[in-house]
């Protein structure tokens, strides 16, 4: 197997993980594929060390936040300034429930995979200010503190954000009967 | 909202988001990396990152970085001693002795203003001031609320 074959089989085995790391924190699949791309090139010139490494995953799963980061302070540099305001607006949306297919097919679509995917969707339109700290707190792991710093927010923004944010797909669920209590059972 | 709520509502939203399964990758991403990574293969060398280098070109860019800065270093100890560079000393001073006359200028203006605005009543210059100020509300007003509108037509877009 030559290093490209296996290359492609490693970038196989990950792309999903990269991928959804940056798709979360994007809520942009043109986007979350740039970004995963040019994760899987940096992953390329390290090769040699991660084809053997334990912690692969990891590293792969830091390098797309940071990069989904960069690309957020980068391309939406006005994104921190007009958070605010995509709050406020994420909050008046409240009766706005998560769009899914028809209602005939409430029953089915509360199968728990299709759970899943409202929250999925109900995350992903979220406002970035509320959207981006919430994944880094809850699937990334990130304290209250380190978010605040890798923002450039204060701590309190921080806590109020992820707060509005939990609340925001609370409602969005409860509008359609999807309750957060019943989706992990 | 109490504690209790919120630590609640926190153990809820932690389990509903790590329980979300991987999103799968567009089919067309793999091709795509490999892709570029086969175009970076056939580059010259000097195209590459410097990392990806040969050996002896990385030493060798080293060794001209290093004798670069050794000139650089060099130049700037011994040039101060030479006649060359006395000559552009001087000759840079006449440059500068322009700038000195622009600024005495741009002094003598800045204070004839000072003393005209002194001239002026304190009632007209407060309302000056005012004028200034309003100006700058009204367009702070109607960029956030072009700004707003903007937002709100691109949201419902969206939805």
């Amino acid at each position: 197997m030559t290093d490209a074959q296996q290359f492609e089989a490693f970038l196989q085995d990950y792309q999903d993980l990269v991928f959804s790391t940056a798709m979360r924190l994007l809520a942009n699949r043109a986007e979350a594929e740039d970004v995963t791309q040019e994760v899987f090139l940096k992953a390329y010139e390290r090769f040699g060390e991660l084809r053997e490494s334990q912690t692969a995953g990891g590293w792969l799963r830091t390098v797309a936040t940071n990069l989904s980061l960069n690309h957020l302070t980068r391309y939406r540099a006005r994104w921190s300034f007009f958070s605010e305001l995509f709050t406020r607006h994420g909050e008046d949306d409240e009766e706005s429930p998560v769009e899914f297919a028809a209602p005939e097919t409430v029953e089915a679509a509360l199968a728990a995979s299709d759970r899943r995917t409202l929250v999925e969707e109900a995350l992903q339109k979220l406002p970035p200010a509320q959207r981006v700290p919430l994944v880094l707190y809850h699937l990334e792991g990130l304290t209250y503190e380190d978010i605040a710093a890798r923002l450039g927010v204060s701590l309190g923004k921080v806590k109020t954000d992820i707060f509005r944010g939990r609340e925001a797909l609370r409602r969005k669920l409860e509008a359609v009967k999807a309750d957060l209590l019943d989706l992990t059972a | 909202m109490n504690a209790n709520y919120d630590s609640e509502l926190e153990a809820r939203v932690d389990r509903a988001l790590k329980s979300l399964p991987p999103l799968a990758a567009p089919t067309t991403l793999a091709p795509r990396v490999m892709a570029v990574i086969a175009s970076r293969a056939v580059a010259p060398w000097y195209r590459q990152p410097w990392p990806a280098w040969p050996v002896p070109m990385r030493a060798a860019a080293l060794v001209i970085l290093a004798a670069f800065f050794a000139s650089l270093c060099l130049g700037a100890w011994r040039l101060p001693d030479t006649e060359s560079y006395l000559a552009a000393t001087r000759h840079a001073a006449g440059w500068f002795s322009g700038l000195t006359t622009l600024w005495n200028a741009l002094n003598a203006l800045i204070g004839t203003l000072a003393q005209a605005v002194q001239q002026l009543g304190r009632g007209i210059l407060l309302g000056c001031l005012a004028a200034v100020a309003l100006a700058w509300a009204t367009c702070l007003g109607l960029g956030t609320a072009c700004l707003r509108l903007a937002l709100a037509r691109r949201q419902a877009h969206d939805l």
